[in-house]
């Protein structure tokens, strides 16, 4: 086996650059003055904040691992190549968590001692979190709809409008938040929260972003309906598994780039209610990827016995 | 319509516990335990072959009842098929 092929590596690759990157580079000088701490407490503290976040991106790497192994046996089937993709899809979601995370330390870093660099890594931040979940979820319902399609599975009219209501309903308050940021008697000017004209956060943020949720969301629901209209009560049970992981994932990613996003960066440590919301959020997420992991793993079993 | 062979038959039950896996499992299990192609399928083999389906679907699920189920409707295969009668 290549090891640069298993995902697993490259999680521990990321994780140890991370850690290094967390103890070596010099601590933000803005929160060890809020918080009143020393360099060496800044790291320790930043330390056991990272620990979890490590946790659950493994759950991640783990599950996009079983269910790159899953497609990888059914390649020549049928649905080979929807299973490919969807895995491909989840692998997106995977990285998405710690290269976003590397990216922002080293910009981060960078703007603590070049103040003038701080609209630059905001900028770059917003932009990769954006885009990684953008393909991941692209991808994602591309797969979904193909394999609802080989299993003569439709979206029924009221599911379509009850799903239409709730995209309506979370784009107005994402709008709400959002606009609260923006001087809107001016929508040339940079000076905002996103430093970027109101114009260009609006096409190339906004509605990207909603344009993603709005592909995720379905992508999510029309997993569930495959798995659960599936045939065979063995294989539906961990099928079922495997959909309900995808949609947990699908949704928490959605909820933390909805909550980061109205949440402007400030590029520096924050200690408040909305880590302990990231945590549980992420915690969700983890527990999305273990049944994928689980779902995967039952479902290539089939394939072996 | 074409009479269904014993392979096919074996492959319509096992879809309602196996939905699309069941085609590739019956056949790993006739090529791997038997040493058959699929189509080579008889009824001699199919006690034998319960008795791997037995095995490796207990690998499977925990749950006894669907295993007993699905072996019971295998089961259903090995016994003759009934002639129609047209009296004296």
């Amino acid at each position: 086996m290549n090891l640069w092929r298993n995902s697993i590596s490259h999680y521990f690759l990321l994780t140890g650059l991370y850690f290094l990157l967390v103890f070596a580079l010099p601590a933000n000088k803005v929160a060890m003055a809020t918080y009143h701490l020393s360099a060496l407490q800044y790291h320790i503290l930043l330390f056991v904040v990272v620990l979890p976040i490590l946790g659950i991106w493994f759950a991640a790497f783990y599950g996009f691992e079983k269910l790159k192994s899953y497609a990888q046996a059914i390649q020549k089937t049928a649905e080979g190549e929807d299973y490919k993709q969807l895995a491909t899809g989840c692998g997106w979601l995977a990285y998405a968590l710690p290269i976003p995370a590397l990216v922002s330390i080293i910009l981060n870093t960078i703007a603590n001692s070049h103040p003038r660099f701080h609209p630059t890594a905001v900028i770059i931040s917003n932009y990769i979190n954006l885009i990684m979940p953008l393909i991941a979820f692209s991808l994602l319902s591309n797969s979904a709809r193909s394999l609802t399609q080989h299993a003569n599975v439709r979206l029924s009219m009221a599911k379509a409008k009850s799903i239409i209501v709730a995209f309506a309903t979370l784009g107005v308050v994402y709008c709400y938040f959002i606009f609260r940021n923006f001087d809107l008697i001016s929508i040339s000017t940079s000076d905002n929260a996103y430093f970027l004209p109101v114009w260009l956060a609006v096409i190339s943020i906004v509605i990207p972003y909603l344009y993603s949720w709005f592909v995720g969301l379905l992508a999510a629901y029309e997993i569930v309906l495959f798995a659960q209209a599936s045939k065979g009560i063995i294989y539906r049970h961990s099928l079922q598994r495997l959909g309900y992981g995808i949609a947990a994932v699908i949704v928490s990613s959605i909820t933390l780039q909805y909550l980061s996003s109205i949440i402007p960066k400030t590029g520096s440590l924050s200690l408040n209610y909305i880590v302990a919301w990231i945590y549980v959020i992420q915690i969700i997420s983890a527990i999305g990827y273990t049944l994928i992991a689980i779902g995967a793993a039952r479902l290539k079993r089939i394939e072996e016995v | 319509m074409a009479e269904l062979s014993l392979y096919e038959r074996v492959v319509r039950i096992t879809h309602v516990y196996l939905g699309p896996a069941a085609d590739r499992f019956i056949a790993r299990q006739v090529q791997s335990h038997l040493h058959k192609e699929p189509e080579e399928l008889s009824k001699d083999d199919l006690e034998k072959l319960i008795d791997w389906i037995r095995v490796a679907v207990s690998l499977l699920t925990e749950d006894c009842d669907i295993i007993e189920e699905y072996t019971a409707q295998l089961e259903k295969l090995t016994l003759p098929v009934k002639k129609e009668s047209y009296g004296n």
